[in-house]
């Protein structure tokens, strides 16, 4: 025992001797709370580095005020060679660089379409990264503009581009989800676009879907495209379907999303795969603008029938836009290649065209559940009411 | 001499089979079968465990050094004896030096290796010092607390809506990558390593029990590895999983409930110490006794010491970097001892075994008539 | 399992020298009364609280600042003026004393000797002063349901409140007398048939081997039959309940009763045992199993919580929120210390100020504490010397390591928190799970009285468990600890669970027709 706590000693001070190699103070560690990645045309990189400055950050630091602090330094590097502009970086901070707490990765229209092959490995090899940072597309503009506009609401813009994609308007994608789609057999990655909004540009909006292929941004989803893309990827949180009924002519009725389930399902016929996607979803009804009283289950049976078309006319949109684009970011390779993988090696080579030419059935089973507080719409007199 | 309780050998039994695989992911290589491979492997460590009882139960009592010179006579058996104990004392170092690097990886980028190789070596000198029923109730309790991690980092794994098991399909479509990853590594490790036990087997205090504990060990240890290795590629995906050197962690790592607990990486670290101690200290015991009967030592605890330093050195000498430590683990250790030395060699043993038994058996009868 | 060097032979010869004690129990009294009283006189050196009287035919003597003195007067002195007649002596405790040994010790008890003429022998009357502080509540273990009395100095009252709680013959009592020069009575406590008696007969050998000059306090007897004496934790427990004595006996372990001491001892402790109040079982089985949780959680924290903020904040930030992380990063803005040096400074004035609180008397000490806690801890934070989060992580390991109901234990706790800062300020996470791996290393090997210290979670053990991690109903706990390896192991019965009724005079009348 004398032996052993002697040994003990001489460990403990052997290790308090030869020092803290790792030891890092809070205050000397500079924390990046977002990235954004851009190429101009002529091929110059540029990384910016949101760096949190936790001071500013706290609004009740000691009673002293916060003019003249903003809550976060960004620090820029410029340079030809991509490989060369984290070490840049570094040099401008007084503290060491921490991507730990990172949360959002912002990558810039023309870099996307350069292609993520130098950024993302960096990304995944570094163990101090997190593959839970979301990675978003800035959409005609330079990503650093994104980041370097003011946004109240919260700390600093980025926790508002991660709030934003948690709410399930976006893909939601993160690091993560971006190199199991990209590298999954049959699938590609796609993404939430932001852009500034032109009526204020100093606030950023959701603006749709980023499509890659093999690592490069193809092209995007429009209109109902983006909201069919989502619903295959069952990303839709509470979206807003504005749907048109016959009894109710030419007013339309809001209908918001509850409840989103794809299941895919690939059927061997005659040695070709045959695609079909079935939705079930759930809506509550959120605004009336028609005469009809809506307790009657004949409308909401209506209403189910529209919201199922709706729904299959937004996925058909997605599928048709990503067969232009000739990438698969349904995944529908993928549906091949878990259920069918002997087929799947047959079309693998070629599935980018073999996808652009596949027939893809959509069903979808509507449910419009509740109707809100009211039956018919308040202002029209009761003579009016469409029962 | 020691006795272990029947919970303390389970304990020390299903630490050191799941024990590093928590970290480091289990037939990462064969994507997203791993758990198939973990299923497989598991029914040949039954083979494996019932031929090293088939062995303890011809000569019950004696441990393993002894068996050998029992089988081979004094000379050769030693000879062997003493492979056995450089195997020992050999893969505690390499094990030592898989969570050296993963420590200097992951947690102390710069904080120098040997540091780190000198506190786990201490903590496994440490506790064998105290001896083996210790470190069996320091077992029992862990593996409590081992369980109840992994269940917490289930839940949350599940909780946080980030687990896909469609990624585990299709089943078992590439075949090639199952056997490959299931021969040699997936039938020799964890479950032929179990041999080091053979070296305790008599310590044992019910010794009625021992073909059932180490049924129930292997069982258990292959179902939790099987269902580690689900979750893992339910997490990460097959490709991420195969590609990365330690999967489990960045699979924990994913971890975000309710923006409060945002990463279990602590669990990380007490993994890494459980699984560590356990590992090294059995082969570090094994290879003590081993030494103590080849030398007929009264006390083991003698070549502890000297033990302890050689593990220490041979991991800090043992490859010069980790890409070289993974190539030899992969490729040369397997063949060169593990197949030997866990399969080929307890086969013969038992066969020379079964047919000198049978032998005296034929002998005592014709005597009798 | 009994392992213990029990090669604790004694040379030390000159305490043989120095008392006497055997040489005089050689020496028989005398027939001459002069020579009786004049050798004594000289063994205490004349002591000017030895005194003698004589009555017709004899000498009394005894040392007055020991012995009641009414009641020596009212029956020794006023019998004895008729010379002495043993009939007529109102005395309980009456002993015969043929040597001198014998003599002295009775002098030392509190006797009258009674010395007559030409006599070979006296007669002893124990009337020593049996003043003692009156019984009170226990200070360190105060319940907030439960018996309120509390063991005192005396021997004697400490014994007569254990047995008032435990009515049966087959209490036994084994007396020693430790201490050669001290001669402290040491009570053994079992019960015959509950106790196994390998544990008598340990305890008892180890109170044997004793060899010391004096006994002041129990931790005197308690640092000599340890098991392991080298290790931070308490392997036998102290207490100053007679409840939780009595307890313990019905569980089949060992009690010593120390005279001039209210602590009393009991072995053998575990871990687990080491955790739990006296309240536990006072109070429903609920509330007490949520109160052990509770404090499983809070040994936790009272032994790690500093470390491992320092291990955070230094080496893993990666692991806190990053809303948390970028307040506590804005708190140690400007704190001129590393969090290392800030945590060792604050936990050692922390240790400081219980130490202070404790030793001043107690209307002073509470104003310590509060200046301590208060305006130090407001003033630093202030002044942005030490950051406010690390007044809160220590504040709230002082709360924590309070939770600990045996202090002794808590202190043990405490101490250990220093080490393993050290190693979270060098080594970060890694180095506090290799100072719980070591840690726990030695918890398992530690033993009392050859009881594993961590059973019953290791050896694992389900009966133990009822009384451990949780505390179930009376009614199910229905065994005694089996390592205790107690002759009758049954404790309670089962099936004793109380159920309602199963039909009630109300269900007969309304009950009927509802169904």
């Amino acid at each position: 025992m004398t032996k052993q706590s002697l040994l003990l000693t001489a460990l403990l001070s052997a290790a308090l001797l030869t020092g803290c190699w790792d030891r890092r103070e809070i205050n000397d560690v500079g924390f990046a709370l977002a990235t954004a990645i851009d190429r101009d045309s002529k091929g110059t990189f540029q990384v910016a580095v949101q760096v949190a400055v936790p001071t500013a950050l706290s609004q009740s630091t000691r009673g002293m005020s916060n003019e003249g602090h903003t809550p976060v330094m960004t620090v820029i590097s410029q340079g030809k060679e991509f490989d060369h502009l984290r070490a840049d970086l570094q040099t401008q901070m007084s503290r060491k660089l921490n991507t730990s707490h990172r949360r959002v990765l912002v990558i810039g229209e023309s870099m996307a379409k350069f292609g993520l092959h130098d950024v993302l490995d960096e990304f995944s090899r570094n163990p101090q990264n997190r593959l839970r940072t979301y990675l978003i597309v800035a959409r005609g503009r330079k990503a650093s503009e994104l980041l370097s506009i003011e946004y109240p609401i919260e700390a600093y813009p980025s926790e508002g581009i991660r709030e934003m994609e948690k709410l399930g308007l976006g893909t939601g994608s993160t690091l993560r989800d971006f190199l199991i789609e990209s590298t999954m057999p049959g699938m590609q990655p796609i993404v939430t676009t932001y852009t500034l909004t032109k009526q204020q540009p100093h606030i950023f909006k959701i603006d749709g879907v980023a499509v890659f292929h093999d690592l490069k941004l193809v092209g995007y989803l429009e209109g109902p495209g983006v909201q069919g893309a989502l619903i295959v990827k069952e990303k839709l949180k509470d979206s807003v379907f504005t749907l048109k009924i016959p009894s109710g002519g030419d007013h339309y009725i809001n209908v918001q999303s509850k409840e989103i389930k794809c299941k895919p399902h690939v059927e061997i016929q005659n040695g070709k795969p045959h695609f079909s996607y079935h939705v079930a979803i759930q809506g509550i009804v959120m605004q009336n603008t028609s005469k009809l009283d809506l307790i009657n289950p004949k409308y909401i049976e209506e209403l189910n029938a529209a919201l199922a078309k709706k729904v299959c006319e937004d996925v058909q949109a997605a599928i048709g836009q990503l067969q232009k684009l000739k990438s698969d970011g349904v995944g529908a390779g993928t549906e091949l290649y878990r259920h069918h993988p002997d087929e799947w090696d047959k079309l693998k080579d070629d599935w980018p065209n073999q996808f652009a030419q596949q027939q893809f059935t959509v069903t979808a089973d509507a449910q419009v559940r509740q109707v809100g507080m009211l039956g018919p719409q308040l202002e029209i007199p009761s003579s009016e009411v469409i029962k | 001499m020691e006795k272990l309780g029947s919970i303390q050998f389970v304990a020390l039994l299903i630490l050191f089979q799941v024990g590093s695989y928590v970290i480091f992911g289990f037939a990462s290589s064969a994507k997203q079968d791993a758990w198939l491979v973990a299923l497989l492997s598991m029914v040949s460590g039954l083979f494996l465990t019932l031929i090293y009882y088939a062995i303890y139960a011809l000569y019950p009592g004696l441990n393993y050094v002894e068996i050998l010179r029992r089988t081979f006579g004094s000379g050769l058996g030693g000879l062997l004896g003493a492979c056995y104990l450089i195997a020992f004392t050999y893969v505690a170092g390499r094990v030592l030096r898989d969570f050296g690097e993963l420590v200097t990886t992951f947690i102390l980028p710069r904080t120098p290796i040997l540091v780190v190789l000198f506190c786990l070596v201490f903590v496994c000198y440490y506790g064998l010092n105290a001896g083996i029923e210790v470190v069996g109730r320091v077992a029992e309790f862990m593996l409590f607390l081992f369980l109840f991690f992994l269940l917490t980092q289930t839940i949350f794994l599940t909780g946080s809506g980030l687990a896909n098991f469609e990624f585990l399909l299709p089943i078992a479509h590439d075949k090639k990558a199952i056997v490959q990853s299931l021969i040699p590594l997936g039938i020799t490790v964890p479950f032929g390593e179990t041999i080091a036990f053979l070296m305790f087997y008599n310590q044992v205090r019910r010794q009625d029990m021992v073909k059932f504990l180490l049924m129930f060990s292997v069982v258990g240890a292959g179902l939790v590895l099987m269902s580690l290795n689900l979750l893992a590629v339910a997490i990460l995906g097959p490709e991420l999983y195969a590609r990365n050197i330690y999967p489990m962690i960045t699979a924990v790592q994913q971890v975000s409930v309710a923006d409060f607990v945002e990463s279990l990486d602590a669990l990380i670290v007490i993994y890494i110490g459980i699984a560590a101690f356990f590992k090294i200290t059995v082969f570090m015991y094994s290879a003590a006794v081993g030494a103590s009967s080849l030398f007929r030592l009264q006390e083991y605890r003698t070549v502890l010491i000297p033990l302890s330093v050689a593990v220490l050195l041979l991991s800090t000498f043992m490859s010069k970097s980790l890409p070289e430590h993974v190539f030899i683990g992969l490729n040369w250790v397997p063949w060169v001892l593990w197949v030997p030395l866990f399969i080929i060699l307890p086969i013969l043993v038992l066969g020379i075994g079964m047919f000198r038994t049978r032998g005296e058996r034929g002998h005592v009868e014709a005597k009798n008539r | 399992m009994w392992k213990r060097k029990t090669a604790r032979k004694h040379q030390s010869k000159q305490h043989a020298e120095l008392l006497n004690t055997e040489k005089l129990k050689q020496q028989r009294l005398t027939s001459s009364l002069q020579d009786n009283l004049d050798s004594l006189k000289d063994l205490f050196g004349h002591s000017p609280d030895l005194i003698t009287r004589p009555f017709p035919g004899g000498m009394v003597l005894c040392i007055k600042t020991i012995v009641d003195l009414k009641r020596m007067e009212e029956s020794v002195l006023a019998t004895l003026q008729d010379g002495l007649r043993l009939d007529k002596l109102a005395a309980v405790e009456l002993f015969r004393v043929q040597d001198q040994g014998r003599a002295v010790q009775e002098l030392l008890e509190g006797s009258v000797l009674i010395f007559q003429q030409n006599a070979e022998e006296a007669f002893a009357i124990r009337i020593g002063n049996t003043e003692h502080r009156a019984i009170e509540e226990p200070q360190t273990e105060s319940v907030i349901r439960g018996p309120r009395d509390g063991f005192t100095e005396s021997i004697d009252v400490n014994l007569a409140l254990v047995r008032r709680r435990l009515k049966t013959p087959s209490l036994r009592v084994e007396e020693f007398n430790i201490g050669e020069v001290s001669r402290t009575k040491v009570q053994l406590l079992s019960i015959e048939g509950i106790t196994s008696s390998k544990l008598v007969n340990e305890m008892r050998q180890r109170l044997e081997t004793i060899r010391i000059d004096g006994i002041m306090e129990s931790n005197y007897i308690e640092e000599f039959i340890e098991d392991s004496p080298f290790g931070l934790f308490p392997t036998i427990q102290n207490t100053e309940r007679p409840d939780v004595i009595s307890a313990a006996l019905l569980e089949g372990r060992v009690a010593l009763l120390v005279d001039s001491t209210p602590f009393a001892l009991v072995a053998p402790l575990t871990f687990w045992g080491a955790l739990q109040s006296s309240e536990d079982y006072y109070s429903h089985f609920t509330v007490a199993t949520a109160l052990r949780w509770i404090r499983f959680v809070f040994l936790f924290i009272a032994l790690l919580f500093p470390s491992i903020y320092v291990a955070i904040t230094t080496y893993h930030q990666e692991m806190l929120p990053t809303n948390l992380l970028l307040s506590v990063a804005s708190a140690r803005e400007g704190s001129p210390f590393p969090a290392l040096v800030e945590a060792l400074m604050m936990e050692v004035t922390f240790e400081a100020l219980r130490e202070a609180g404790v030793r001043l008397p107690r209307p002073v000490g509470q104003a310590v504490s509060i200046v301590g806690a208060l305006v130090i801890g407001q003033a630093a934070v202030e002044a942005g010397i030490i950051s406010a989060p690390m007044v809160i992580v220590v504040s709230i390991t002082g709360i924590a390591s309070f939770t600990i109901p045996r202090y002794n234990f808590g202190i043990a706790m405490r101490l250990l928190r220093f080490p393993i800062i050290l190693l979270a300020g060098t080594l970060g996470l890694f180095g506090i799970v290799i100072a719980i791996m070591i840690l726990m290393i030695h918890l398992s090997s530690l033993r009392s009285l050859g009881v594993p210290y961590l059973y019953p979670v290791s050896p694992f053990s389900w009966q133990g468990l009822k009384d451990a991690v949780v505390r179930v109903p009376h009614w199910a706990k229905n065994r005694r600890p089996f390592l205790l390896q107690s002759p009758s192991p049954l404790r309670v019965p089962a099936g004793q669970n109380p159920e309602p009724p199963i039909q009630t005079p109300q269900s007969d009348a309304k009950g009927g027709t509802d169904t």
